[in-house]
């Protein structure tokens, strides 16, 4: 089996507000294997975007930090690094791509010369070599007018091409992981299309790990290997791409499938989970989903289950498959 | 960088202590709250802070005296025939001009014709009316005055139309003599244009102007050949200053001289502490409020006399002047020549004020502290100009006293020229004012009834339209002599008739006050305001 | 960008035309003359209206303007009623003593308040945070010519540091370089006094348009790249929020053109300010006219530098 690339252990990630501590992160635990695309999805507010800030140390200051766990990528303990050390790994090994492409680029600096910026922190060219790898890189990201791009301003492009633009910022290090936290989402679907398509071909060339962040079940069919679902803070359940469709464990999972689109018939009803997610400081007792749960036992109403491997690379946090005596 | 800083700080050091050491030793600064104007010719001069130039550079015939009378200046004798229409002076010998040129009486005949000429544009024209042949000279068909005669050098003869009482006023004080030579050189309808020229005045005074920094300063330096001996000073300098800051400039020693307007006390405390002299020189001049003659109810003179007993005219001196000044009576303060004796002083009294607006026919309700007039409660609109701190305090004051006897009055704050241009033309109730007055006691211009034009106008000097018959003959009687003994009693019964009558409600007198350093000796100032300020200036030395 | 230049630049001469008719008429509909507020018993009735005619005071408005304009036209901006010298040489002195006075001023309080607004920006909520806030608010409220004398009370009265009022010693026959320093000496206070104020308001302006910009996704960016923090404030948002401060900035220069009337009068500073004030007391109408004829002029041009400035800096802007 190919070595964990990136593994996170029982990550606590709070935030300080003024009504005291929030556990945005309860004991998060993944690992992601090289050349791998892992998939991370759940509804918005579940802790995706939280969980790639916390692995880039990017969260909000003061806010947010990190209580507990490991974080280990490449030998490295992620949450032990300084600064400076952090900086240096930051679009260098992991990179991170945003779900804005519309506003994630500086106005004010040409793509060539924020593109270059990367260049400039991590390596060490010449001018005419950074100029020529910059342009290569946005070819390669499929911008056929690459040397007139590489003199524009951000304002100039449309959002597919400053996405693809992220991407080359992003991949111009070769970095052995990039997070793309929902990198489709605010795009046209004729170009989410492209824009994925793309993504898949460059980890394919470059053999780089993608935790790929989103809500959109239709991703993850087409990019992931594996995909992890999350839950108010918790992983409720890891296999791979194949399995979560076929055979969708946790009811939670069960029930994101049962409301996709694709599947109804016209004058059917849409089928949706009941009642909403609970805010961060009304967490449930027991486990997490149980309000919302159609297969709720009375166990779940008061004990928290762990996530457990039910079956070979198939792992669900549920007291369902749970054989257990009382 | 470090020495950069250094040498900086270095600089500033020196610099601040040098602005000090730099009140030098023989240099006197007078700090004013307005900036001459720069028109320093005084044919043309408006603006009372351009007097303070031309009444220094340039001198008039005659001049007023510690005691107060007029005493020989430029002229070393004057004298007038029998009927008043004659008058002569005879300048002194050996009197230049600060070009070195000598003074003759030719400059003296055109210094005063010049208002005459047909194209002049200033606000002087007026002053030669009295002369013999004006109108003649005016129109431009002579060309010069015939009533001004040279008779040689030094002597020079003026004849009026009729007896001129206030010929040597007129003709000694109210004309500062400039040099001949260089304004016949002018085309008279555009000297206001000679700039240049306006601003290098050359006159015969003690001190000659050698810079003027317009809205800074104006610097005066001694001229050696002055006919009453050079200067014992090198430079009197007129420095702009600003109100609020002024005596703090004065105890720092950043100038040596101010006039502040009215003194409390702890300012006066303040001054003397500091080593400064306070001269409050008597100003023949009166505050007062006026109430409009024209509408019915103030033509009734007991209740112009009810109103004047309501006011604390006491309080207003006692507290707002801070005993610098008098309360007012009639025109004339105690200081001048023609104060009558034995006036009525309408004591601060509400009951006698009720007492007299009852004879009026007004109806006082003690109830409801309502004074009604016709069935109507009384409301009268006071107006008053901002800039006079005394006199705003007085506006709140009246307000208060008219009030305790049932009358309810609003207040108008204007701007000064606004307010002056609508109660000359009539359009007031009651105003709060302040009037000077010839210093030769004519009272004419105010109260005489020739010069009262209709409502609505606003060129009429007497604006409050006072009509009175005796006053009219006594001012008639007054014109026709010259003696002066004839004149005080005459303007002593005017006097005491206006105090009877008020026409106006006498408020205050007061001093114009002059604080200055301890360190200056040497100076007299004679009791009469705006002509007196530079009396004898070569006469003054720093005490060290 | 050039026809939107050239349009603009066009543009001016409409509106300064407009801006004398509304003035001229203002100041002549004022009541009062230049004359009404002599009082002195011998001037009389006659002796002020030989003065007024000789000015033209009464003339009919659209006359009056029509004259005036034909000579304006020409470059003659008429005599100063009060000072009886051409406008032009008197707005000038003033304007240059201004110039000097606002410029300083600006130049201190943008050197601190831009700097500072930053620092507390990047530490939000710190004690030197609060601190700034503190001072900026007092700044904004307290009104300058308190700030003046308060500042003359202590630098100058108590501690000698400063002299209380002028542009210069007076009497001290200083030349050249020790002229020069006097010059400054008496220049500084007023600066301070003045620059205390603006800076309040652009030390708040800078901050919030920096904590603005800090919130933006390309921060997030920029950091996501390993950038140091240091260049994140100083070179990326740093020149994203100096766009809009800069454009503040030239823009308040045009207005400073108008002088501090307030600031000039305490420390008798003569410039635009004391001399506009007093020109419309005194009903002096061509050096009114001509004034507000100067300001709109300096206000309409920084207005057009700051919108050119403007597209410089921002690639974004795009002049037709």
């Amino acid at each position: 089996m190919p070595e964990a690339l990136l593994e996170i252990q029982d990550l606590v990630t709070s935030f300080k507000t003024t009504s005291g501590l929030q556990r945005v992160l309860d004991g998060i635990n993944l690992s992601l294997r090289r050349g791998e695309i892992l998939g991370l999805v759940g509804e918005s507010g579940c802790g995706k975007s939280i969980t790639s800030l916390s692995i880039m140390r990017l969260l909000p200051q003061p806010y947010g930090f990190i209580e507990n766990g490991k974080i280990l990528f490449n030998d490295k303990e992620l949450t032990d690094l300084s600064i400076p050390e952090m900086e240096s790994i930051r679009g260098n090994e992991i990179s991170m791509i945003f779900q804005e492409p519309m506003t994630a680029l500086n106005p004010v600096f040409t793509i060539g010369n924020q593109i270059e910026e990367v260049l400039d922190i991590h390596q060490d060219l010449k001018k005419r070599d950074k100029k020529e790898k910059c342009i290569e890189m946005l070819k390669l990201v499929g911008l056929p007018r690459a040397k007139d791009v590489y003199n524009e301003y951000p304002h100039q492009l449309s959002g597919g091409m400053r996405q693809r633009v992220m991407i080359a910022m992003a991949l111009s290090c070769e970095p052995r992981l990039l997070i793309a936290d929902e990198p489709t989402t605010a795009l046209d679907v004729t170009v989410q299309i492209q824009i994925l398509e793309l993504m898949k071909s460059l980890q394919k060339d470059m053999n780089t790990s993608i935790l790929l962040i989103t809500h959109d079940l239709g991703v993850i069919a087409e990019m992931c290997d594996r995909v992890a679902v999350m839950y108010l803070g918790k992983i409720v359940e890891e296999t791979t791409t194949v399995n979560i469709f076929d055979n969708p464990l946790h009811p939670y999972s069960q029930g994101l499938l049962n409301s996709r689109l694709g599947n109804i018939q016209k004058g059917e009803k849409l089928i949706c989970i009941p009642g909403m997610v609970p805010t961060l400081s009304d967490k449930p007792q027991g486990c997490f989903f149980s309000p919302r749960c159609s297969k709720c036992i009375d166990r779940c109403k008061t004990d928290m289950p762990e996530l457990n491997e039910v079956k070979p690379g198939h792992k669900v946090r549920c007291w369902l498959y749970v054989d257990e005596d009382y | 960088m470090k020495k950069k800083l250094m040498l900086f700080s270095i600089s500033f050091l020196l610099i601040s202590g040098l602005g000090f050491a730099a009140g030098s030793k023989n240099v006197y600064r007078i700090g004013v709250f307005h900036s001459p104007t720069g028109v320093f010719h005084p044919a043309y001069a408006t603006h009372s802070y351009d007097f303070y130039i031309t009444r220094f550079v340039f001198e008039t015939l005659l001049r007023y005296g510690p005691d107060g009378k007029l005493e020989p200046n430029l002229a070393k004798e004057w004298s007038a025939s029998k009927d008043g229409t004659v008058f002569t002076f005879v300048l002194r010998d050996g009197i230049k001009f600060h070009d070195g040129t000598p003074l003759t009486a030719e400059d003296v005949k055109y210094s005063i014709e010049y208002v005459g000429f047909p194209d002049y544009k200033g606000a002087r024209a007026s002053f030669i009316n009295a002369i013999k042949g004006v109108k003649e000279f005016k129109a431009g068909k002579t060309k010069d005055l015939k009533g001004i005669k040279v008779l040689d050098k030094n002597t020079i003869q003026i004849t009026t139309e009729k007896t001129y009482s206030s010929g040597f006023l007129r003709f000694g004080i109210n004309f500062e003599i400039f040099p001949k030579h260089i304004w016949e050189k002018v085309e008279v309808g555009k000297a206001q244009e000679a700039t240049d020229l306006m601003r290098q005045p050359i006159g015969t005074g003690p001190f000659k102007m050698t810079e003027y920094v317009p809205d800074q300063y104006v610097t005066f330096t001694r001229f050696d050949d002055y006919w009453e001996g050079a200067p014992k000073l090198d430079k009197i300098i007129l420095v702009k200053t600003n109100r609020d800051t002024a005596q703090a400039q004065l105890f720092r020693g950043e100038i040596d001289q101010i006039y502040p307007g009215s003194i409390r006390k702890t300012d006066a405390d303040q001054f003397k502490a500091h080593g400064m002299v306070i001269s409050g020189v008597p100003r023949n001049a009166y505050q007062y409020m006026t109430v409009n003659l024209t509408k019915k109810p103030f033509q009734d003179k007991r209740v112009r006399q009810a109103i004047a007993h309501a006011l604390n005219r006491k309080g207003v001196v006692d507290n707002f002047l801070e005993g610098h000044g008098e309360v007012s009576h009639n025109p004339y303060p105690s200081t001048f020549w023609a104060h009558p004796e034995g006036m009525n002083e309408y004591k601060y009294s509400r009951d006698k004020a009720l007492e007299l607006f009852k004879t009026a026919g007004w109806n006082y309700d003690a109830g409801k502290n309502v004074m009604y007039l016709d069935g109507k409660p009384v409301r009268f609109q006071l107006k008053y100009s901002k800039g006079n701190v005394v006199r705003e305090k007085c506006a709140v004051l009246f307000q208060q006293n008219l009030k305790d006897v049932g009358i309810k009055i609003d207040l108008k704050i204007m701007e000064f020229g606004v307010m002056y241009d609508e109660v000359k033309k009539s359009d007031y109730e009651i105003a709060l004012v302040g009037q000077g007055s010839e210093n030769d006691g004519d009272l004419s211009k105010f109260y005489y009834s020739d010069f009262i034009k209709p409502i609505g106008d606003n060129s009429g000097s007497n604006w409050i339209r006072y009509k009175n018959p005796e006053v009219d003959r006594l001012i008639d009687e007054g014109f026709r002599t010259l003696d002066q003994d004839k004149r005080q009693t005459l303007y002593r019964k005017i006097g005491l008739l206006l105090n009877e009558e008020l026409p106006v409600i006498y408020i205050y007198h007061w001093p114009d006050n002059i604080v200055f350093t301890g360190k200056l000796k040497g100076r007299t100032i004679p009791p009469v305001a705006a002509y007196s300020y530079y009396y004898k200036a070569n006469k003054w030395y720093f005490a060290d | 960008m050039r026809k939107y230049l050239i349009r603009r630049i066009l543009i001016i001469i409409p509106v300064l035309f407009g801006v004398s008719i509304v003035i001229f008429a203002l100041i002549h509909l004022a009541p009062g003359d230049p004359y009404s507020s002599m009082i002195d018993p011998n001037f009389t009735a006659e002796d002020r209206r030989n003065l007024l005619e000789a000015i033209g005071y009464y003339d009919p408005l659209p006359v009056k303007y029509v004259k005036w304009l034909g000579r304006a036209i020409q470059g003659d901006l008429g005599y100063s009623i009060t000072y009886k010298e051409p406008v032009l040489s008197v707005i000038l002195r003033n304007f240059k003593n201004t110039v000097v006075l606002s410029l300083t001023a600006l130049a201190l309080s943008v050197l601190m308040a831009v700097p500072i607004g930053v620092i507390s920006a990047t530490r939000k909520n710190t004690i030197f945070d609060y601190v700034v806030t503190v001072f900026s608010f007092i700044g904004i409220s307290v009104p300058i010519f308190f700030l003046a004398m308060l500042l003359i009370k202590f630098l100058s009265f108590d501690l000698g540091l400063f002299p209380i009022s002028g542009m210069q010693t007076i009497g001290s026959g200083y030349s050249g370089f020790m002229k020069f320093l006097d010059f400054v000496h008496h220049l500084m206070l007023p600066v301070i006094a003045l620059a205390l104020v603006q800076m309040a308001q652009l030390m708040r302006y800078t901050r919030s348009s920096m904590l603005e910009v800090i919130m933006q996704d390309y921060i997030r960016t920029a950091r996501a790249k390993g950038l140091k923090e240091r260049l994140v404030i100083y070179k990326h948002a740093l020149r994203n929020a100096l766009i809009p401060v800069v454009t503040v900035i030239c823009i308040s220069i045009g207005y400073l053109m108008s002088g501090a009337v307030l600031t000039e009068t305490v420390f008798v500073w003569p410039g635009m300010g004391t001399l506009v004030y007093q020109s419309i007391l005194n009903r002096d109408y061509p050096v009114v006219v001509s004034c507000a004829l100067v300001m709109a002029f300096f206000i309409l041009i920084a207005n057009l530098i700051a919108d050119i400035l403007y597209a410089f800096i921002d690639p974004r802007i795009k002049y037709e």
